[in-house]
């Protein structure tokens, strides 16, 4: 299977192993196209091949899917049940592949993260490299290298948020999933709000993994990307203003933990659900009041 | 020449202008519908105040604008304070109320709940895209049952028994309004049941999760409906305090903070005179097909936006 040109989705779970793949994909010189950014006509696709139910990011997914098949031989879907042992992942991740490789089928070339069934990070970027036409020597070596660059990537971009709460400037961080903070579709016009204004944030999507503090909010979430979400808010609490809580409607977990977390942590928060309309004044107003609460907390009224 | 200050809140369904003086004291104020029309309704509103203004003796320093229209009236008449309509509020009750804890705000399509503590605003909820049980659910049902929605206070207060109608949703309550008429409910209890379901629906929507603490004001333009008040008085076991500028809030509130931000926005009635008018276009120069607004005075472009990337500005 050599000389074949890889697809790589501009969504969902490929936002967290962009670097990793891309540098897979690299040091093997298995050429790709990665779909580009998400826009309304994206959008406006996925959510034709998709049943209503589905949420925004699902739909987001499959836009982009589209864009792809014509450009590239094989389109890589990202399957994941099981992340960490003793943890789950959204219904979702479970049905991505075989819900794709039914619209698409001959066209999609999986990357099973199954932890449940032993399959770790290294031997299901293994099981891909063997279907490229790799050896398992090469494999092994190439993963080694390119999960070195990720953390190292995931290390530096860190440490620049680190940075960012030393400054004296009010900061809020911004909580979701990375399909959600990263893709500027969603998240990009409260980003811009919050630059406006010149409140600095910091995304939730780079924190210290190794940390078990996040079991005093709660010990019974089993979501995995639930507990990231409640790891990296432990770790930056204490430093920032104020949350932003962003999700796509209508999304699970993310509708349990946001409520928790709305109880649970005393900070201003802000919940934001974004869906398929098109309405940034609702959102503008929302944030922009959320601002002033933040800015006005040490203010006193003549 | 004394400084005041115009304040002009902007809704979906009134818009509302006020004067004030340094001392937050109203010289004039006005109130009318915007019927959809926000530009007309500037000029209309502009032209209230003026006839109640003295301009020999007042100087407007600075103009703020609030409410959902914002934008484009600040743009159309060069203000010089544009705020969102939470904080707008808060200010305005704070300058009454100094001890407030809640304000209660239903309007024609939102409906708030900011909650303060020692005269800061410290949380907020607001109703999601659905404007159930707001302003504009009250008249669309008081047209159903042809009746003139500002007697709906009176009405819903002479009910024993209010009919238990679901407010979730306009398009079920209309079918449960349907359903309790034709088995025979009176129209009063058919309003009170309409009026309390406004309270508790928004109780457990907006004010889901939030505590509620006396001194409560309740205010937009469903506050001037005695029967909505009476229903949360009920429900919260509290007085709800309603004020005589309740539907001014907004408006004073833009106004005190246009004054604090001590600028000078060269404001003048002679705006009056200029002809402004909005179009949208598509820009069709990327896949995202971002609707752009523009606004033209004597038919030329002065702003425009909506764009997402800088391929759409005009």
């Amino acid at each position: 299977m050599k000389d074949i040109k890889i697809g790589l989705v501009n969504g969902l779970l490929y936002h967290d192993y962009k670097f990793l793949i891309d540098s897979f994909l690299d040091e093997l010189k298995v050429p790709y196209v990665i779909s580009g950014k998400t826009n309304k006509k994206i959008l406006e696709n996925g959510k034709n091949i998709l049943v209503d139910e589905s949420c925004l990011s699902m739909k987001i997914f499959f836009g982009h899917i589209l864009e792809l098949v014509n450009k590239c031989d094989y389109i890589l879907v990202i399957r994941c049940p099981c992340l960490r042992k003793k943890e789950m992942m959204c219904t979702n991740f479970y049905a991505l592949y075989d819900l794709a490789n039914n619209l698409f089928p001959n066209k999609i070339i999986e990357l099973n993260i199954d932890q449940k069934n032993k399959i770790d990070l290294k031997k299901s970027f293994m099981m891909l490299g063997k279907k490229l036409g790799f050896s398992k020597k090469i494999c092994s070596q190439t993963f080694d290298i390119s999960y070195s660059n990720y953390l190292h990537q995931l290390e530096l971009k860190h440490q620049q948020q680190l940075e960012i709460l030393r400054n004296d400037n009010k900061k809020v961080l911004l909580v979701g999933h990375s399909y959600n903070i990263l893709d500027d579709y969603i998240s990009g016009s409260i980003k811009d709000i919050l630059k406006d204004n010149n409140i600095d944030y910091i995304l939730s999507n780079y924190f210290n993994e190794d940390s078990q503090r996040y079991k005093k909010i709660s010990k019974d979430v089993y979501w995995s990307k639930s507990i990231d979400i409640l790891k990296a808010i432990t770790e930056y609490k204490d430093d920032v203003d104020g949350i932003i809580l962003i999700s796509a409607f209508p999304c699970g977990p993310d509708s349990l933990v946001n409520e928790m977390i709305l109880r649970k942590i005393k900070l201003p928060i802000l919940n934001l659900i974004i869906d398929e309309a098109n309405d940034n004044g609702g959102i503008m107003t929302r944030v922009e009041s959320f601002i002033d609460i933040i800015n006005m907390k040490e203010e006193i009224h003549d | 020449m004394t400084d005041c200050y115009l304040g002009i809140d902007i809704g979906s369904i009134s818009t509302k202008g006020v004067i004030i003086d340094d001392e937050n004291n109203i010289i004039c104020s006005s109130y009318i519908e915007t019927n959809a029309n926000p530009i007309r309704a500037i000029k209309n509103l502009l032209k209230n105040l003026k006839n109640d203004f003295d301009t020999t003796k007042y100087h407007i320093k600075n103009v703020g604008t609030t409410g959902s229209a914002r934008k484009l009236i600040a743009t159309m008449i060069g203000a010089g304070t544009v705020k969102n309509e939470i904080t707008a509020h808060a200010m305005g009750t704070l300058s009454f109320f100094p001890d407030v804890r809640t304000i209660i705000e239903i309007g024609g399509q939102d409906s708030k709940i900011i909650i303060i503590e020692n005269g800061v605003v410290v949380d907020y909820g607001m109703n999601t895209l659905c404007a159930a049980g707001t302003g504009a659910f009250l008249s669309s049902q008081a047209k159903r049952l042809n009746l003139d929605v500002k007697d709906f206070g009176d009405i819903a207060l002479k009910s024993n028994n209010p009919a238990k109608i679901a407010a979730r949703c306009t398009v079920f309550a209309e079918s449960d309004l349907v359903h309790k008429a034709a088995s025979g409910y009176t129209t009063e209890d058919i309003v009170a049941g309409l009026v309390q379901s406004v309270a508790s629906n928004y109780l457990n929507n907006v004010g889901k999760g939030k505590k509620i603490v006396a001194p409560i004001i309740f205010q937009g333009g469903v506050s001037k409906n005695k029967g909505v008040q009476r229903a949360f008085e009920k429900i919260l076991g509290q007085d709800i305090i309603v004020s005589e500028n309740g539907h001014l809030m907004g408006a004073i509130g833009i106004a005190i903070i246009a004054r604090k931000e001590n600028k000078d926005c060269h404001f003048s009635f002679d705006i009056l005179n200029n002809n402004f008018a909005t179009y949208t276009k598509e820009c069709a120069k990327c896949p995202n097909n971002c609707e752009i607004v523009c606004i033209t005075k004597n038919n030329d472009l002065i702003d425009s936006w909506g764009n997402k990337c800088e391929n759409g500005l005009i």
